[in-house]
């Protein structure tokens, strides 16, 4: 019991949760500006899948981490937009549409891993380039600092990022008043001269560029290769913690990190006596506690209104 | 007009269809015997992989028997009709443990002229027309646990002062707590006072979830760590490479698999604890083929018959030092001579394996 309490009251500890925080806060990010504009990436899980795959894919090809990157980011970004297209011009549910790509992607990934390595697993016959780590100048000099925030893998900062450049994309831009307005309401949006389906899609797909980077730090930054079903469910944690969040930036943040911090205590719990599958359960309750409290808050707000 | 035409070509088409099978029916195909692996899906790099693998022998080296392999899919519901369609058309229909058991046993009811074969199933089957196998999986377990400990007490280049070693399971059932308990008794077995770490991923596929267990482990002082996390192991063995650790693969020898892409990591994996389902498979083919397999029996393989052993690659014989061989060597020896009985999971209940979990975790 020691063991685990000296584990998770570490400064290192910060560096377990912001790793496994990462991803979680790519599809976040990524879901908060397409559900601002009114339509949830449902296809997240896919798009993380085959931004994963194809990042390993085409560095191993090429050579090159950042190409591979590149190119994972690039198949997302289609992906996402495909998505759009489906539901937005061709009318299709959104939910259904984004089932058969989830599952599209899933299964495709492991055909075209089949097809380049004779393996369905994984992707260890593939010498495939990781992204690295970064040493900040300054704040590697400081003692207890530098082991929390120096050191980590570049997409880390990237992720961090992400939330100060999705803060900025929503409030301070002509796209991103455009994406609120037509969450908000599209009829009054359109009457105004907006072009609503554009901002949609457009919204679709910075998200899939957001989320497509999260597939990345799967397969080139936290793991060093492909392997199937390796997403394990973080694109939908992500929409979940845009749901919880509202689809503001900060509370998704925050609701992102919480899943993060379960995820990694649970990692560490499992070291002692506490049974695992009791463990499991600590971020899906934390979930269901979370919106129990933010509703009760609101329907008391809303009665003081009233 | 239009309408007549279009029926009458699917008449034509559909008659051609029909006919075509029918003549191929009655071709040479019906002297061959024919055996038919069914597995969920391919591609685990072990278990299911091996088991194709002894389908592929067959095919290669048995004369008179075709064998073939179908993927059924992670579906369960489809199996049974998977089943009933195998049974229909194939001699010999192989399934593989409990998941397979009701589809399999209902298919064999319904063509009690054919013969079914379960392997890696722990009881007797149920009908007069199954042959079940086991393997002692507690004992690749043992042998792997020796090897753990011995590694980790050794002065193996990456081994830590700490007497602790790691398990990282897919699930808490009792398929993987079988390696677990003998990993346990086998640790103890070189070293009483050793520490076992023990950590599920409650997945069979989330290789980052797995990693970062591993690192968890690694951190706490283990040096080596059994990968018991099915296709999620990659990400253990990503951890291993990372802190400069070590592994111990299972079912088949998950060393060579990195061999020619990551040395770094191919070195980290020790040895692999192997379950030789590919050469049963293909004996039992072989037997059932000659109608000497005794269908209505249930038999077990152990390290005493060669259905389990140890890899001994030559990543092996490098990187162990000979502390560590004579540990493995004398273990082998009285594991073979019966002086060694190792406890299963399969025969234990629920709280005796926690609290063995347990314990080995102080």
């Amino acid at each position: 019991m020691n063991n685990i309490i000296s584990h998770i009251f570490n400064v290192e500890f910060i560096g377990v949760i912001l790793r496994l925080s990462t991803p979680l806060l790519f599809a976040a990010m990524g879901n908060v500006v397409s559900d601002r504009a009114g339509v949830t990436n449902i296809g997240m899980e896919g798009s993380m899948t085959l931004a994963a795959f194809s990042g390993v894919a085409i560095s191993a090809y090429s050579g090159s981490a950042w190409l591979g990157a590149a190119g994972a980011v690039a198949v997302s970004i289609l992906f996402s937009c495909f998505l759009g297209y489906l539901n937005l011009y061709l009318k299709t549910n959104i939910i259904m549409a984004g089932i058969a790509l989830n599952t599209f992607a899933a299964s495709f990934t492991v055909f075209l891993l089949y097809m380049l390595t004779g393996q369905k697993a994984n992707s260890a016959a593939l010498a495939s380039k990781q992204l690295p780590g970064i040493r900040i100048p300054v704040i590697d000099k400081i003692p207890v600092l530098n082991e929390i925030l120096s050191g980590h893998n570049v997409l880390v900062y990237v992720s961090l990022l992400s939330i100060a450049a999705v803060y900025f994309l929503l409030n301070r831009t002509r796209l991103g008043m455009h994406i609120r307005a037509v969450g908000e309401n599209e009829t009054a949006a359109s009457s105004v001269g907006i072009r609503t389906k554009r901002v949609k899609m457009a919204a679709l797909g910075i998200s899939g560029l957001i989320s497509g980077l999260g597939g990345v730090y799967m397969s080139m930054g936290y793991l060093s290769m492909f392997s199937n079903g390796m997403i394990a469910g973080r694109g939908w944690i992500g929409i979940a913690a845009s749901a919880m969040g509202r689809a503001k930036v900060i509370p998704t943040t925050i609701s992102a990190f919480l899943f993060g911090i379960f995820d990694s205590v649970s990692n560490e719990m499992q070291l002692g006596n506490i049974s695992a599958e009791l463990i499991m359960t600590l971020p899906y309750f934390a979930v269901m506690a979370g919106m129990i409290i933010y509703s009760v808050k609101r329907t008391k707000k809303e009665q003081k209104n009233a | 007009m239009k309408k007549t035409i279009c029926m009458l070509l699917t008449c034509a088409l559909a008659a051609t269809a029909l006919f075509g099978c029918g003549l191929k029916e009655g071709g040479t195909e019906e002297e061959s015997y024919k055996a038919v692996l069914l597995v969920p899906a391919l591609g685990d790099q072990s278990f299911y992989d091996t088991a194709a693998k002894g389908m592929e022998q067959v095919n290669e080296k048995m004369e008179g028997v075709s064998a073939k392999v179908i993927e059924m899919g992670s579906d369960e519901s489809k199996w049974e009709s998977a089943f009933m369609d195998a049974a229909a058309d194939y001699d010999l229909i192989i399934g593989g443990t409990w998941q397979s058991e009701p589809y399999l046993e209902k298919a064999a009811a319904e063509y009690p002229d054919k013969k079914f074969i379960n392997f890696d199933y722990d009881t007797d089957p149920a009908i007069e027309n199954i042959f079940t196998m086991f393997y002692n999986t507690n004992e690749i377990g043992w042998l792997s646990g020796v090897a753990a400990a011995a590694a980790s007490v050794s002065d193996m280049e990456n081994a830590n002062e700490e007497k602790v070693i790691g398990f990282i399971g897919s699930m808490d059932i009792p398929g993987i707590n079988d390696f677990l308990v003998g990993y346990i008794e086998g640790a103890r077995y070189v070293e009483p006072d050793i520490q076992v770490l023990t950590g599920y991923c409650n997945d069979f596929y989330d290789a980052a979830k797995a990693k970062e267990l591993a690192l968890s482990q690694y951190k706490s002082g283990a040096d080596v760590i059994y990968l018991g996390a099915a296709t999620g192991s990659s990400g253990i063995v990503d951890a291993a490479k990372e802190m400069g650790k070590y592994t111990i693969g299972v079912d088949t020898d998950q060393g060579l698999l990195y061999e020619d892409t990551d040395k770094e990591k191919a070195y980290t994996i020790i040895t692999s604890g192997i379950k030789a389902l590919d050469t049963s498979i293909y004996n039992a083919v072989e037997l059932a083929k000659n109608g000497e397999l005794k269908f209505g029996t249930h038999e077990v393989y152990g390290f005493d018959t060669d259905g389990i052993y140890l890899a001994k690659n030559h990543i092996y014989e490098e990187i162990t030092t000979d502390s560590v061989k004579e540990w493995v060597t004398k273990a082998e020896e009285e594991l073979k001579a019966g002086k060694i009985t190792v406890s299963s999971a399969f025969t234990m209940s629920q709280e005796e394996v926690e609290a063995l979990r347990e314990g080995a975790k102080e």
